[in-house]
This record gives structure tokens, sequence and C-alpha cells, in this order.
């Protein structure tokens, strides 16, 4: 099965190159699957026959060599295969590092069924997906507090409902067309080490089992951070990064930022700056699955120019912003493609057991998001909420009317999931990247 | 064998720590004096009730690792709810006491992927979020819960 997908990959890369050697560059990459999108893919880059358009390269330096186009995407579904509906899902290809070519059979290996999660940063890989590739990946060392400076470091990686424990190793992550280089990815539940007791005591549940059970066989973390802990760096902060000498001994330790799981976006040699993730919009009842793009790169080539009428909303250094929903202001809130739901507080919607919302009929609610970049009005966002235990009947995966109630009144967290993302383009920029007049860390759609 | 050793692990540091354990006693040391409040009418419609009706107290401290955490107490001196809110999730092992393991299951069990935990029954009920830098959430024993106060309710 890999290997098919492997021949699909090429197959549809060198089919994108072609297309872009005719001049049709703008629309190699809305069609380079060679798989028939349900939707029209027709770009809305391509500037007018006036030429008046230019502002779709604002964020291309202009002197550089002309960038391939088409080079820079990778197509992304949501279909029901994870027994999860609205799970965003990407292949990748792991090499070791300093590999002569993609090709090598036994020093690469396609894992799919990457959840793609615009909420983390990094790269994580179950090992059960590499049975023999996992031992050939450099070790990642040289902890900070590690007097010996060899002991391999292993990361307890906490997520909102429990935490992923593996070694760090170094490989060269090709996504698509491109490769970020001997970053430092997670190997989830590889059993060289015990889990800590701290690693439990805060993390709560290893997930390494719950992404078996979803068949799901990663994460793709590319948000907006280039490295997963800033506080690492400064403290050895319990049930986070380890030294592990032997196997039944880790101990906490800072470790340098270069040494963290690595957001691979922020390794490309180009396109290096954020992501588009581009869906098309699915009817109120559901859709059976759903394929969109993940496009690499920000302002930088013709297919993921920010327009000018984006709205763009700066994030703090966790990935949030403020939105206000029924007077009650969340200053928690964020766009996280991670997530299955709207999820945000409000009692009056009937809730079912699995704490979704199920409303007799669907609610078309509004919550407003403000833009930073100072182009003026507070914006509403309408969104819909339907009754998700009979949307789910449907046995469909992709919804963009499902919410979830979250009652806790002080966490101010208003969460903006996967439903979000249909229908639209949604860019996520990374750390102080430039885009044209715009400066991130920032959101835009 | 998992279940066990967390199991094992409540127990070991229970008897350690002098903080609050859910459906244990308050912490004892805490910083702030235990809060009388009124219980707030919240957006659906619940009886108006006298403004000093105590209906349960709150304690709130901060960990050795900057974490807020928020105890609310019943008159008899239980933990009904817990919250936490910092840069790092809490020692949960010792925060949730006997509870932690359904914390545990809660990850484990359903298949949640990387969004926020929100799951329990009507003996334990657990909201979890965060990513890297900040995490909080509330953990509460519906069973405790006083009369005509929800989880939202809870400041």
């Amino acid at each position: 099965m890999n290997a098919l997908k492997k021949t699909l990959w090429l197959a549809a890369a060198i089919a994108g190159v072609a297309l872009s050697a005719c001049g049709g560059g703008g629309n190699a990459s809305g069609n380079q699957s060679g798989n028939s999108i349900g939707w029209n893919a027709t770009p809305d880059w391509i500037p007018p026959p006036n030429g008046s358009g230019g502002s779709g390269n604002s964020g291309n330096s202009g002197n550089a060599t002309p960038p391939a186009t088409g080079d820079n995407t990778v197509p992304v579904s949501v279909d029901a295969s994870t027994g999860n509906v609205n799970r965003l899902l990407a292949s990748v290809t792991v090499c070791v590092p300093g590999a002569q070519s993609a090709q090598v059979a036994s020093q690469c290996v396609s894992v799919d069924k990457m959840l793609v999660d615009t909420g983390s940063t990094g790269v994580r890989i179950a090992a059960r997906a590499l049975p023999t590739l996992a031992r050939q990946l450099l070790t990642q060392a040289g902890a900070v507090d590690d007097p010996v400076g060899s002991a391999p470091i292993v990361e307890c990686m906490p997520f909102a409902s429990g935490f992923t424990w593996g070694s760090v190793k170094r490989a060269d992550i090709t996504i698509g067309s491109k490769t970020a280089s001997n970053i430092p990815i997670q190997l989830i539940s590889d059993g060289a080490f015990a889990v800590p007791d701290d690693c439990v005591a805060h993390g709560g549940g290893d997930m390494g089992a719950a992404l078996d059970a979803m068949g799901v066989n990663g994460i793709l973390g590319i948000d907006n951070f280039t490295s997963d802990s800033a506080d690492a760096v400064t403290t050895a902060i319990p049930g986070n990064y380890y030294y592990c000498p032997s196997q039944n001994r880790c101990i906490s330790t800072r470790v340098q930022a270069s040494q963290e799981v690595m957001n691979p976006v922020a390794g490309f040699a180009r396109d290096n700056n954020g992501t588009v993730i581009r869906l098309p919009a699915v009817p109120a009842g559901g859709q059976a699955s759903v394929t969109g793009l993940l496009v690499f790169g920000v302002g930088t080539q013709p297919n993921n120019a920010l327009p000018p009428n984006a709205t763009v909303v700066a994030v703090d250094k966790y990935g949030t912003f403020t939105t206000q929903y029924q007077g009650r202001v969340f200053n928690r809130s964020a766009i996280d493609s991670g997530t299955l739901s709207y999820a945000f507080p409000d009692s009056a919607i009937p809730v079912s057991a699995a704490g979704l919302y199920t409303p007799t009929g669907t609610l078309n609610l509004s919550a407003t998001i403000d833009p930073t970049n100072g182009k003026g009005s507070p914006l509403q966002m309408p969104f819909s909420v339907g009754n998700a235990a009979s949307l789910m009947a449907s046995g469909y995966a992709a919804f963009n009317n499902i919410g979830q109630y979250f009652s806790n009144s002080h966490n101010n967290m208003f969460l903006w999931g996967l439903p979000f993302f249909y229908g639209r383009d949604v860019y996520t920029v990374i750390g102080n990247a430039k885009v044209g007049n715009q400066t991130g860390p920032f959101v835009a759609f | 064998m998992r279940f066990l050793k967390i199991a094992m692990l409540a127990a070991t540091l229970l008897p350690l720590m002098s903080h609050a354990t859910l459906g244990g006693a308050p912490s004892a040391g805490t910083s702030s004096a235990p809060l009388l409040r009124a219980v707030p009418q919240s957006a659906v419609a619940t009886p108006a009730q006298p403004a000093n009706a105590a209906r349960y107290s709150l304690h709130q401290s901060i960990d050795a690792n900057g974490v807020t955490l928020r105890e609310y107490v019943l008159p008899g001196n239980v933990v009904f709810a817990v919250s936490w809110d910092g840069p790092i999730r809490p020692d949960m092992a010792a925060l949730l006491g006997s509870y932690f393991p359904n914390f545990v299951n809660a990850a484990q069990s359903r298949t949640r992927g990387t969004g926020p935990l929100v799951d329990g029954n009507d003996d334990f009920r657990v909201e979890s979020t965060g990513r890297l830098g900040r995490f909080s959430g509330m953990a509460w024993l519906p069973r405790l819960m006083p009369a005509g106060v929800g989880p939202g309710d809870l400041q």
C-alpha cells in the first residue's frame, strides 16, 4: 500500500512540474493529484489580465530566483477511517538523514494517516509505523543538564487529553515535494525507555494507545511556532524533556531549541514561513469524505498569496487570540485543525452524553473575532451548530456544524476547530515571519 | 498492569502531599482565606439565592511550578471540584487522588486526537485543555455539586 502511494505521489509531482513548464503554473497545484477533486479547484490567485492583481505577490522578494510553482502542496483528506469525524489526514515520507535519495527503499518509509494539527508543534510518528527504519534514525542527545552529553533525549509531550512518550530522533521529513532535513521528531511509544512517574502524573493518559485505536500513525504539528517548548529552554519542567542514561532512568532536563521537536515547515529550505489549508465547503448534512490541499509557504508563491482582503488575526505565544460570544470574552481562542468541533460554552444548547451539542434544529450562531491588522471593525463570524448525534448517524466524516460543550468558565476558551476550515483558506504564519506588511505569528482567512 | 501502576502511584503520592485532593479534604495552608460565595444566576434560569448563601468556599493556591490551583469545598470540608491553570499541568495524580485513573482512562479509551478533553460520567467529570506552555482544566464530582451550581458557575 505504501509503494502504491509513493508511485502516485511521484506521478503527481511529475505531472505538477510538467504543467508548470507549460506556463499554467497557477493551475498546476490545484489539479496535480490527478484525482478528481469534487470541488471547483480554479484558484483565485491568478492575476487579472490587466495585471492589477499584483497584491498576490506581496510577500515575494521579487529578486530571488523565480520559485518553482506547484511543488509546495500535498493532498489532505477527511474520511471515516479513523472512526472519528473531522480528522484531517496527510502522508509524509520519513528517511534516514542524509539518505542519498527518497527512492532508496531501505532508508525511507512512507507514513500515511498523519493528523494535520495546526494546534501543536512537531512531527510525531508511532514507532510501529517505522518498524525497521526507527533504529537507523539518528539519536538526539546533548541535553543541557546532561553532564556526560551522550544520553538520548526523550520527550513526554503533553496534549490537552494526555501525553505521547518517546525518543527524540532526527530524520528527513518529506511532505509532498518538500523536505526538512535532519530535524528532530518524536518516535511515539518506541518502548526504549520506561515512562517516568512524573510524566504520568502530569501527563495523565498515554495517547499512544488511542492513536493505535484510531488507526492514526502520528501527528503533523504545523502551528505558528518552530520548536515545541519555549519553557524547556530555560527550565527543566516536570513531565516534558528528559535525558535517559539507561532504560529505567530518565531525568528532567532543559534542552536547546535546536534539540526540540520541530515544526517541519520551518525546516524547509523555502516556503517555510507558514502554511495554507484549503478545504472545500461541505453541505449542511455533512459529506462522506473530503479532499483538499495543504500548501507550504505564505506569500512565497502564486498559490499561497495572502489576499488583500484577508482577515488577519495575530496570536500570542500560546497561539491564541480573542473571540467574543454572547457578550462573553474568550481570550484563549484558537483556530485549530486538530479539534473536531466548535468548542465553546453555551448552557442553553442541549448536550449529548458525549458532550456534543444536540439542538433539535440547526442553530445559526455568531461570534466576533477582532482582526489585528488595523483593518477596522471586529468581524462577525457566523457558524452553524447542528445535532451532532443525528449528523454522525449518517456515517459521514466531514461536518461543518459539529459543536462541543465546554463549561469551564475561566478557561476563556473558544475553539474554532476543523468545521471552520471547510470552504475557507486558512493561513498559519510562523514566528516573526513577514508577509507583505504583516508580521507573524498570525492566522488569517 | 498500567492501571495497577497508576493506582499504586496515586496511593504512594497521596500521604506525602498536603494539598487538595478531589473528594477529600482541602489543602492546608492555602494562600487565601475561604471565600463565601453566593450562587450566581446563570443564563439558564435557576432559583435566586440569598446574597450570602454559603454553598461552597473557594481555596486558591499556586504550586511550585506556578500552577494556580482552585479547590471548591463543601461546608463539610470536602473538595467537590478542582481547577488548574498554569504553564504545565499540575501533578494530576495528587490533585485527583482516587479519580486519577478516570483521567487516565479518558485519554486512553476514546479516540480524541489532539483536541480538548471533555469526558466523564455521573461520578466524575473532567475538562482539560491546553498546549505546551499553558494548560488548564477542571474536574468535578457531579454527585457532590451543591444544588443549583453547575460547573460553568465555578469562578
